[in-house]
């Protein structure tokens, strides 16, 4: 047991060795780095998206703590104007009634855009973190690629050529090769189908049936003319 | 003449002294009378008085809590409409469209805004400035009506007294009759206003409450309209792109 976990800390610790390595080769220009430019526009792509995701989910979790205090905004005007209303007065009872139909509203919207949008969002940014990680697993399997490809190269131009190394060397770099080419097909399918429509959904969320206003104006207007005849005029010349 | 002045004088003057001690009273009574009905009254609609300005306060708190958070909404919604647009592709359906309705949202919001900070809560502001004149006229009542009370008293005291000194009286009849005139002045004028002010409270919570109901109304019709085209552009972008699914890779790997 001790050996084969110091057996499998030796193989990481070596695979990191090797990757290091390559990349200072590479830096160095002593190697050759496998370039594939429509991959590196795949990412670039990813990276805006995401950023563009996060961004979009930051406002509208904005959106929605606004929604939220014009609620209260909303509730609370509404419950000082049932307070000052006198019992005698018309429409007591239907200014209250449309203070809390007006809040029920506003809730519905939060939670349908919280449903529908927010969660969405949500779920769709979910997959990022994954799809990141992969894409990062990809490039060390492309370093450990092109490490077996050199190494390969090295023992085939080698004066004293060593065919049993040699052999090893083409079955990790076939191995290698694999590995890397297995990630790599499945994010240059994935990335650019990396579209949501949950815009549409987003969107459809946005309209809000308010016909409840329209009651409000009707209710004022009535009590308006039921004490017509008490002027309500500023006072406004100094005495 | 002189004689019968003399003696008439006498006469005269004691005559005169009843009629004015009678009126006298009658005028103390009247006034003992007067000043607490009206004190009832009044104490009635210096309670109504604040009240009203409790209320009107309360309110007006409301009102501009209510504008604080339509502005909120306002710039929140202007960032989410932003950011629409910025993450529309060019090339995608319908980006110019989604420039446009960026504008008039954020213009729908702005005019919202504006209205409802002149039509409630600058209207609840004016109706609110009347109270601290009117405060302080009912403090002056207060002095005036004291002020009243203590030459009426002042007087009472010098017609009791066993020595009367009639020019003493006289000096402080006259400082009585303009402490009451000073005092019925102010007392008139706000027994009057008072009532009127206190019942104008609900033309203007009509006023306001009808203004904040045209101004959503006419804003929402608006916004279901942007709501919609908003909606329709969503639509033919999804239609541009059907092919591209939006799938979520649940398989770890």
């Amino acid at each position: 047991m001790a050996d084969m976990k110091t057996g499998i800390f030796a193989k990481n610790v070596q695979k990191r060795l090797n990757r290091a390595q390559e990349k200072v080769l590479q830096k160095l220009g002593k190697a050759d780095e496998t370039k594939d430019e429509q991959f590196e526009e795949y990412v670039q792509n990813f990276k805006r998206q995401e950023a563009e995701g996060s961004r979009l989910q930051r406002e509208l979790r904005g959106y929605l703590a606004a929604i939220k205090g014009m609620q209260e905004a909303s509730k609370k005007l509404t419950e000082s104007l049932h307070e000052v209303y006198e019992p005698e007065w018309y429409g007591r009872e239907d200014v209250k009634m449309v203070g809390e139909k007006c809040d029920v509203l506003w809730e519905d919207f939060h939670q349908k855009l919280v449903d529908g949008s927010l969660l969405t969002l949500d779920t769709y940014l979910g997959q990022f973190p994954d799809i990141k990680t992969r894409i990062a697993k990809r490039s060390r399997k492309l370093v450990d690629y092109d490490s077996a490809r050199h190494h390969l190269e090295a023992l085939q131009s080698s004066k004293r050529r060593d065919e049993s190394r040699i052999t090893k060397a083409e079955e990790e770099f076939q191995k290698a090769q694999k590995v890397f080419e297995d990630f790599n097909i499945d994010l240059q399918e994935e990335l650019p189908s990396l579209w949501s429509r949950n815009l549409t959904e987003l969107v459809s969320q946005l309209p809000l049936n308010f016909n409840l206003c329209h009651k409000l104006y009707e209710v004022m207007t009535k009590l308006g003319d039921q004490h017509a005849d008490k002027a309500f005029t500023i006072q406004g010349a100094p005495r | 003449m002189a004689d019968g002045k003399t003696g008439g004088a006498g006469q005269f003057a004691k005559q005169v002294q009843k009629r004015f001690s009678r009126a006298q009273e009658k005028v103390l009574q009247k006034l003992g009378k007067t000043v607490e009905t009206k004190d009832e009254q009044f104490e009635q609609s210096a309670y109504d008085f604040q009240q009203q300005q409790i209320e009107g306060h309360k309110l007006y708190k409301d009102l501009k809590a209510f504008l604080s958070a339509v502005k909120v909404m306002h710039e929140s919604s202007k960032k989410v409409a932003e950011t629409l647009h910025e993450i529309y592709n060019v090339e995608w359906d319908g980006h110019g469209d989604l420039k446009a309705i960026a504008e008039s949202n954020d213009l729908l919001w702005e005019d919202y805004e504006e209205k409802l900070a002149d039509q409630a809560v600058r209207t609840m502001e004016n109706y609110m400035a009347q109270f601290g004149e009117i405060k302080e006229r009912i403090g002056k009542r207060g002095r005036k009506l004291v002020d009243y009370d203590s030459a009426r008293h002042h007087l009472e005291a010098l017609q009791n007294a066993k020595k009367k000194d009639e020019a003493k009286i006289a000096k402080a009849e006259e400082e009585f009759y303009r402490a009451q005139a000073v005092f019925e002045d102010l007392n008139k004028e706000l027994r009057e206003e008072l009532p009127v002010l206190y019942n104008s409270r609900i033309a203007c919570y009509v006023t306001i409450f009808q203004n904040i109901s045209n101004l959503r109304d006419i804003f929402y019709k608006e916004m279901s309209k942007l709501n919609h085209d908003l909606y329709e552009v969503m639509s033919k972008l999804e239609k541009q792109h059907s092919s591209k699914v939006f799938i979520i890779k649940g398989v770890p790997r």
